[in-house]
């Protein structure tokens, strides 16, 4: 059985007479690639804040790797929420100041990281930055450190096809290669179903479906043809003339899963 | 907590608006020795320009190290950052708490070099007490600096802004508020019970008076004490529950 990394119970949280979480239990495995999905106000960004400390709930509890203290296994939680680095300095200098704040001894660290996200040739400030490189940078702050559990909150966001490219290529390395644990949250559904393997979907501040990529392979109300016998049943169809052209397991995607389970579509 | 104190001095000493602040600050230190200086100075003169000057340097130095300390936090929001690495919120409001008295002290590290070299060079002739005497300014000058700023910080850790807060800074340290409070102490029902003493302005005065000949007012000194702690813990109490956002 996966060793649970994260485990929330029964979180609530409000904003004055406003609920934003209701009765959220969310498990994260070592070694997931776990994506959150909802829409704007869902609750995902409060739900990483109150992971992080940086938000108080009413209700509930929250385990960090089975310890007692979750402020010393915090240290081992990297994220990108936002974007926090002072726009006068290189990212060198950015990486320089938190691996100093983050108390991290060894000065190649930052070397490290910039070679991973492709920042290490940069020279120029941070207010010259792309919206890919200022996301690389902090997906790079996030890696500083080699954190066992990393949050991404909306690391695609404003990034054209190909940011979007690396950045899932960047998670499943940092997943794959160096044994991270993964929170990513993304509205862009159909890049999220390439890349993690357990999908939670939070609506209104509750966490309505955790569903795997596995299960989400099988399509639920897709039309089948039951038969007792399947190779007499495409003996029968070659006999009627009726060429196959092809034969596949019938397959949900991610966006198709999510829009059936909380209504609207993708062309809203 | 001293890894965040340390990676925040040494973005703020290289920060060029922060260091053309600063060479103005001793610039004007230095113009004005210079001004005053009419050819027939002694070591009192001398004192008394420092000192004069020094009241002023409380209002500008103060707000020039609120601001570096300060107002690039709340734009990149590190201290969210912080927060979330595990650094309690009382322990981020104390080290910057600490920025603010370090960088304050270099300042006048400097200033107090200058001072003497320029009264060296411009024959203020000082003797030992006096020379106590100026250290005596200085230090209160720190004082004043980090008591206003622990009072000021109330105002920045609920607003998580600078602009306002700066401005309070202002009011504060000119001494508008004590100035308030007198007067209205100077109505006959309410100047016997001299509250208006303990204003932090009046404290200070009359520590550096006392000072300035010799007699360190250990209760004096407290009263200062007591308005620094209480801007720091009355910071951690507003900032405690406030939400960050990123």
């Amino acid at each position: 059985m996966a060793e649970a990394v994260i485990s929330m119970k029964e979180i609530e949280k409000s904003y004055g007479k406003h609920k934003v979480l209701r009765d959220v239990n969310l498990e994260i495995n070592r070694g997931d690639i776990y994506g959150l999905i909802g829409k704007n106000g869902a609750g995902k960004t409060t739900l990483f804040k109150i992971l992080l400390g940086l938000s108080e709930y009413e209700k509930g509890s929250i385990q960090l790797e089975n310890q007692k203290n979750n402020t010393a296994f915090r240290k081992k939680i990297g994220f990108l929420i936002g974007s926090n680095f002072f726009s006068y300095m290189t990212a060198r200098q950015n990486l320089e100041y938190y691996r100093v704040l983050k108390g991290i001894r060894d000065k190649k660290e930052v070397e490290r990281v910039l070679k991973i996200v492709e920042l290490d040739q940069v020279k120029s400030t941070y207010k010259n930055y792309s919206m890919g490189m200022k996301q690389r940078l902090g997906i790079a702050n996030a890696i500083l450190g080699n954190p066992d559990v990393l949050i991404l909150d909306e690391p695609t966001n404003g990034l054209d096809p190909q940011g979007i490219a690396d950045v899932r290529k960047l998670i499943q390395k940092l997943n794959g290669d160096y044994g991270m644990t993964v929170i990513v949250s993304s509205h862009i559904l159909g890049e999220l179903q390439n890349t993690a393997h357990r999908f939670g979907i939070i609506n209104e501040g509750t966490l309505v479906r955790v569903i795997t990529r596995e299960e989400l392979q099988k399509k639920e109300d897709a039309v089948r043809i039951t038969v007792s016998d399947l190779e007499r049943a495409r003996k029968a169809l070659e006999e009627a003339g009726v060429e196959i052209l092809e034969e596949k397991q019938d397959a949900n995607s991610l966006e198709e899963f999510y829009f059936k389970l909380l209504g609207g579509n993708e062309d809203e | 907590m001293n890894n965040y104190i340390i990676a925040d001095l040494r973005r703020i000493l290289i920060r060029i608006p922060l260091l053309i602040a600063e060479v103005c600050l001793l610039g004007f230190l230095l113009i004005v020795i210079l001004v005053t200086y009419n050819g027939d100075w002694n070591s009192v003169s001398f004192i008394a320009n420092i000192r004069t000057l020094l009241q002023f340097m409380v209002v500008f130095m103060g707000l020039v190290m609120v601001i570096a300390v300060f107002a690039d936090d709340f734009k990149t929001k590190t201290m969210q950052v912080a927060i979330g690495i595990g650094i309690s919120r009382a322990k981020v409001i104390l080290s910057k708490y600490i920025e603010i008295m370090v960088l304050t002290f270099i300042n006048l590290f400097v200033m107090i070099i200058l001072a003497f070299v320029m009264g060296g060079i411009f024959h203020a002739n000082l003797i030992g007490e006096q020379v106590w005497e100026l250290l005596g300014i200085f230090f209160v000058t720190w004082l004043s600096v980090i008591s206003y700023t622990g009072l000021t910080m109330i105002l920045i850790f609920y607003t998580q802004t600078v602009g306002l807060s700066g401005f309070v800074y202002l009011i504060l340290s000119s001494g508008l508020v004590s100035f308030g409070i007198d007067r209205i102490f100077d109505i006959p029902a309410l100047s016997s019970s001299h509250i208006n003493m303990m204003t932090l302005r009046n404290v200070l005065s009359s520590f550096e008076t006392y000072l300035a000949v010799g007699d360190f007012r250990l209760k004096l000194f407290l009263g200062i004490l007591v308005y620094m702690l209480s801007g720091y813990l009355i910071s951690v109490l507003v900032f405690r529950n406030r939400e960050l956002e990123f």
